[in-house]
């Protein structure tokens, strides 16, 4: 038998850093990732101009960039000199964020790229910036039900970018600027000029006009997570015997109950279990790897239709991350990324792809597309 | 000739256990990934795998400290894999002939990239393919590209194609000038290989047969396969089995098998379709002009003759 034992999240680790402002972005890998760098870029530049300091760096859910792997940029800006650990490009976790930018609006039901959920390290007076055609309205509504509960008394910002330009980091500046005082529109405009992006003058302006701004006055307990959510997580003790798979799988066990970032780090099997060499225990044949689900990833799920599944097997084939069981044929959600692979493999197209927020939430957001090459840059 | 092994002869024939799991962070639709999955459900639950640095290394291991691999999977350097299945290989042959170990049949699976067998791990390859230990398959994913540090060209990267390295600009609008290395080729220029194939996931069995073969040919084995890698290729993620597909009907990628001395292609697209329907769904191809795809079509042309002749020969001859 495995003890479980329980340990508390300490979220504020970094108290000298709440003197900074932040700006951290939502993106989806690769199909937006060029975004979201401009977007980070163009704001760090502008907060120089206003004569602050300013850096931006980005992060993935740990791991190169690679396609809808949740992925964050952060900017900050502040007077204080930005320090050596800052440049050593930290992962903030405590009530830091100033500005919330989401690219795909699937983040605010989903987890993020750093396992948390949205408001997870926000400023009580955070902007929340959501490239959508949804109202803020029905944002905020999302907010009280998926995200980490906290007293939010701030700002709703929402922009249809893709009408504006199909480089969406523009419009999303414009709207950011409705929401954040430390930098005016005059400011970028000069930042665009510096980084030879002048073109996109008339995006960012666009963006501002036409963005919806909305104040929000929620108080903590008025969210479903503030009810639910487990500020304690139960993790197995380590009982002096190295290399114990029960143990092992103990720790995956808790890992999947994480709520946030530091939870799941604290349900990390310490080394005294895995094998000599640090060698991780693989799933059990048969099962599958739960100590790291991708279904977190997914902008949009494969539903089937089994009326006209004809049971060939083609999508459990061809399914790039295994999440489609064999017999019976069925997507395990924990994992499936939302690929379409199997779309197009079934011979009687009885599988069809629908929008994650729609299948949570009967919502459809315009701004949830699958973005073809031309409309991204490369090498980003 | 013995009646060989037993192959899958159809989809719903394949085992349903998968020994390379859900849960590891390779992109969306990767191809790569896909590859192993298909690979290991083939191989069966005797295998150990080795992986030297690249995409299914870093995508695939240490994310919290957990692994999507059901079945031993070793890492090594990104230049070693070569040598690793050598020294996995010999030592299993040391054990069961001294009697520490009872002899059985294991699989060794090296999985190397493009950069891991065609660049850097070349020479270890090389030297691999030339020993006589069974059950040991080099099996290239080829991504066309080094896709886990950012897409840098590599010698199996096609001509024109952009990358970080080669990236078509102002300047130079054609992106990699060098033209595709073919790796099988060079495989089958080991005096006296048992095995050498080129594949893709289309059509759906014949990689996973092509494993089978590999693995039971009784010596090393080298299988080059064609990967379509969504961040590299620059095309969504929902294209990969069709731009595999593409490749094989537009006559870009060759399926073949050279076993025991004999040339055999398994593949020949009547009619050949237009490599433009290839070309043109991928984000990196998208500079080059239509006269280029043409020249591209026509040099594909070229060499398919030659193909078509080595298969009524049953030998090969070099297409350049
Ligand atoms: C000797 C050595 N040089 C460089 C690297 C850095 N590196 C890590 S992964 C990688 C790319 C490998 O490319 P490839 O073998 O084609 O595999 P892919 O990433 O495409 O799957 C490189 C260059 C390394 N790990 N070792
Ligand atoms: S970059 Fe290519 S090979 Fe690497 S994980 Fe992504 S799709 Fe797979």
């Amino acid at each position: 038998m495995v003890r479980l034992v329980k340990v508390k999240p300490h979220i504020e680790r970094f108290p000298e850093y709440e003197e900074l402002d932040w700006i951290v972005s939502h993106a989806i890998g690769v199909d937006q990732t060029s975004d979201a760098m401009r977007f980070s870029q163009v704001l760090a530049q502008a907060a120089v101009i206003r004569g602050y300091e300013s850096y931006y760096y980005m992060r993935y859910d740990d791991s190169p960039e690679r396609n809808y792997l949740p992925m964050i940029y952060y900017v900050v800006i502040g007077n204080p000199k930005i320090n050596v650990l800052l440049r050593e490009e930290i992962e903030p976790v405590g009530h830091l964020f100033n500005v919330i930018a989401v690219f795909s609006s699937n983040y605010l039901i989903q987890r993020t790229a750093q396992r948390a959920l949205l408001f997870d390290g926000a400023k009580t007076n955070a902007t929340l910036v959501v490239n959508t055609s949804l109202s803020p309205d029905a944002v905020i509504s999302l907010v009280k039900k998926y995200s980490l509960a906290q007293d939010w008394n701030g700002k709703v910002v929402t922009i249809s970018s893709s009408k504006i330009d199909k480089s969406i980091a523009f419009p999303m500046i414009g709207a950011t600027l409705r929401g954040y005082e430390k930098i005016d529109l005059d400011a970028v405009l000069r930042a665009l000029d510096i980084l030879g992006l002048e073109k996109k003058k008339d995006s960012v302006r666009k963006g501002y006009e036409q963005a919806v701004v909305k104040e929000v006055n929620i108080r903590a307990e008025e969210t479903e997570k503030f009810k639910t959510m487990k500020h304690e997580i139960e993790i197995p003790e380590f009982d002096g015997k190295y290399w114990n798979p029960e143990v092992y799988y103990a720790y995956q066990k808790a890992a999947a109950t994480a709520e946030n970032y530091v939870q799941r780090i604290a349900a990390m099997p310490r080394w005294e279990v895995l094998a000599p060499g640090l060698i991780e225990f693989g799933p059990k044949p048969g099962d599958r790897n739960i100590g790291f689900t991708t279904g977190e990833w997914r902008f949009q799920r494969p539903v089937i239709n089994y009326k006209k599944c004809i049971d060939c097997k083609l999508c459990h084939l061809y399914c790039p991350d295994g999440a489609i069981d064999f017999n019976p044929i069925k997507v395990d959600y924990r994992f499936c990324t939302g690929c379409g692979v199997c779309v197009t493999v079934c011979p009687t197209k009885a599988i069809e792809m629908m929008q994650e927020i729609q299948a949570m939430e009967g919502l459809i957001d315009e701004e949830v597309p699958v973005k073809r090459f031309e409309e991204r840059e490369y090498g980003y | 000739m013995s009646s060989g092994p037993s192959l899958i002869r159809s989809v719903k024939e394949i085992p349903p256990i998968d020994y390379y799991t859900s849960g590891h962070r390779t992109c969306a639709g990767c191809g790569a990934a896909l590859i192993y999955r298909l690979v290991t459900k083939a191989a069966g639950p005797n295998t150990i795998l080795i992986g030297p640095t690249g995409c299914m290394y870093v995508a695939n291991s240490h994310q919290f400290l957990t692994s999507p691999y059901a079945v031993p999977w070793y890492h090594t350097q990104l230049g070693a894999g070569g040598a690793a299945g050598i020294g996995i290989a010999a030592a299993l042959r040391a054990l069961m002939v001294k009697g520490k170990r009872k002899p059985e049949d294991i699989n060794i699976i090296v999985f190397g990239g493009d950069g891991g067998f065609a660049d850097i791990g070349f020479s270890g390859l090389s030297m691999a393919l030339t020993y006589d230990y069974p059950r040991l398959l080099y099996l290239l994913y080829d991504n066309e590209s080094y896709a886990n540090t950012g897409i840098q060209a590599s010698s199996t990267t096609p001509w024109g194609a952009t990358t970080t390295f080669t990236p078509s600009g102002k300047v130079k609008r054609i992106g990699n000038e060098r033209y595709k290395k073919n790796m099988a080729l060079l495989a089958a220029a080991h005096p006296k290989i048992k095995y050498v194939a080129t594949a893709t996931i289309y059509p759906p069995l014949d990689l996973m047969n092509k494993v089978i073969k590999a693995l039971n040919s009784g010596g090393p084995s080298f299988i080059h396969v064609l990967t379509p890698c969504p961040k590299g290729w620059f095309y969504a993620p929902h294209e990969t089995y069709e731009l595999a597909r593409l490749a094989v009907e537009t006559g870009m990628w060759v399926l073949w098998e050279y076993s025991e001395g004999k040339f055999k292609l398994n593949y020949k697209p009547r009619p050949r379709k237009h490599v433009k329907e290839y070309l043109r769904r991928q984000g990196r191809f998208a500079h080059l002009t239509d006269e280029e795809i043409d020249m591209i079509d026509k040099m594909v042309e070229e060499e398919w003759k030659y193909w078509l002749e080595s298969d009524k020969l049953g030998k090969i001859i070099l297409p350049w």
